[in-house]
């Protein structure tokens, strides 16, 4: 009985986390909580999510990666199907995701590898004059 | 009759002062910008200060040193919502601009209300030309970058890599977005660790005006690199609005109720009809703050080009005034504070 509750436990907290969306920064998890603005969607063609901070941010079809070494580049653009759009000094790449639904994932999993510095969406953001 | 006659002299008098000139320890040079008298944050004028009940010291004091510099053959780059690039104000200042946007040089502002960018640029680099303001450097090169309200962090790397190619000293940044994300940290330090040929570009950002400790956000402003700016009132204090943390480098003159005279979009476009917004105005946070600073170090690169970023981050940190009666630590920082107001006659006062 105890084992089948401990079960019951840990495919609820499996279910939780993975259902959880989130990203990297320096290293760590910012959790972010999908926007369900429809209209906003539609006119940007961006999925929406917000931080816990409140701070909205738009996911497309792009992500930013920094590597420690270029050459694995090419290896990383043929494994998730991306394409080279823009190179910034220092080894930063602008790639493009072929489904923006994937982008995030595609982010996190990057985020993995041991040559990668950092990933994170291109995301697009409010510019709050001061 | 008498009386009323030495009473009629009084009036005139005053009026003048009050309209065109300025108090004993403002050089005469800063009298020829007719609406320099109300730039309270530039230095001060006797009268106008009485008028507006403002503290003594609430300026940046340009004088005297101050004066001798203006940022020639520095250059600015300011990244903000459009220009007004043929203002008579900015005559020849602007240099090189980029649209974000068009991918094009017209920098034109989007809206018609849009008139912040002209308000930071005014505050740096308003021309000393017998008209409206007086900018902190009158003589520096801007470089103007506009952006889009609702930006990729691609694009916001891309306008900093413009900056750096249009070979600014400076990047003047009067806005944020709370969250910063790893690529343009990336890009900001390295622009202050490498640029200006490994001296370190000067990258000043605004703190904003939402009371916040930033100690709980990743704004741009909190890295450690950047030159972060909060803001003080005519009492010669920190804005209730101006936010806080232990990544702030610096305070200066934001205003409150009192506005900070500057640059409008001319004609009927921007915030008011006319080509300047006056002390009676709308412009006044942070974002005024920032531009300030910008306009102060560039007189110091001025003074000496040769200063690298974390010298110059020195030099601000040592020489600021430690005002609203509040401790400062052993490092003479205050989280509300930073290292204190600027004081533009105290840095430049160094050979």
């Amino acid at each position: 009985m105890f084992r089948l509750v401990l079960s019951f436990c840990l495919v609820f907290v499996v279910i939780a986390f993975s259902s959880e969306d989130f990203y990297y920064k320096r290293g760590k998890k910012v959790f972010l909580e999908p926007m369900t603005n429809k209209t906003r969607t539609a006119s940007t063609g961006l999925l929406y999510y917000q931080t816990r901070n409140g701070i909205t941010l738009g996911i497309g079809d792009r992500v930013l990666v920094k590597l420690k070494n270029k050459d694995a580049l090419e290896s990383y653009i043929q494994r998730f199907h991306l394409k080279l759009l823009h190179s910034f000094h220092p080894n930063i790449f602008l790639l493009q995701t072929s489904d923006k639904s994937q982008t995030l994932t595609i982010a996190n999993t990057l985020n993995s590898f041991d040559n990668v510095i950092y990933a994170h969406p291109d995301f697009t953001k409010q510019m709050r004059k001061r | 009759m008498k009386k009323t006659f030495l009473l009629g002299i009084c009036i005139t008098f005053f009026c003048f002062q009050g309209c065109n000139s300025s108090s004993d320890n403002t050089p005469q040079d800063m009298l020829s910008d007719p609406y320099t008298y109300q730039q309270w944050y530039l230095d001060k004028n006797d009268v106008f200060y009485y008028e507006h009940a403002i503290n003594d010291d609430a300026h940046i004091h340009l004088s005297s040193l101050g004066r001798i510099y203006s940022g020639k053959d520095v250059k600015v780059a300011v990244i903000d919502d459009g220009l007004d690039t043929n203002h008579p104000d900015l005559y020849k200042a602007v240099i090189a601009s980029y649209d974000i946007k068009t991918k094009t040089t017209d920098v034109s502002p989007t809206y018609f209300n849009d008139y912040h960018g002209s308000a930071v640029t005014g505050i740096i680099a308003a021309r000393e030309n017998y008209i409206g303001v007086l900018g902190v450097a009158h003589n520096v090169s801007i470089i103007f970058l506009k952006y889009k309200s609702s930006m990729t962090e691609s694009e916001t790397i891309e306008l900093f890599d413009k900056a750096e190619e249009f070979g600014a000293d400076i990047i003047s940044c009067s806005w944020g977005t709370y969250d910063v994300s790893d690529a343009v940290r990336d890009k900001i330090v390295d622009l202050s660790h490498n640029g200006r040929d490994g001296k370190g570009t000067l990258i000043v950002f605004a703190v904003g005006n939402d009371d916040y400790n930033l100690d709980d956000y990743n704004d741009e402003s909190s890295i450690p690199e950047v030159i972060a700016v909060g803001a003080t009132t005519k009492e010669n204090i920190r804005a209730g609005y101006s936010n806080y943390g232990t990544s702030l480098d610096i305070v200066a003159p934001g205003g409150y109720y009192l506005s900070l005279p500057t640059l409008d979009v001319s004609g009927d476009r921007g915030e008011n009809s006319g080509d300047y917004i006056l002390y009676n105005g709308n412009f006044s946070g942070t974002s005024a703050a920032a531009p300030i600073v910008s306009g102060a170090l560039a007189l110091l690169l001025e003074e000496n080009s040769d200063l690298t970023h974390d010298e110059v981050v020195e030099i601000l940190h040592l020489r600021s005034d430690k005002i609203g009666n509040v401790v400062y630590d052993e490092n003479g920082f205050n989280s509300y504070y930073g290292y204190g107001k600027l004081n533009v006659s105290n840095i430049l006062n160094l050979k």
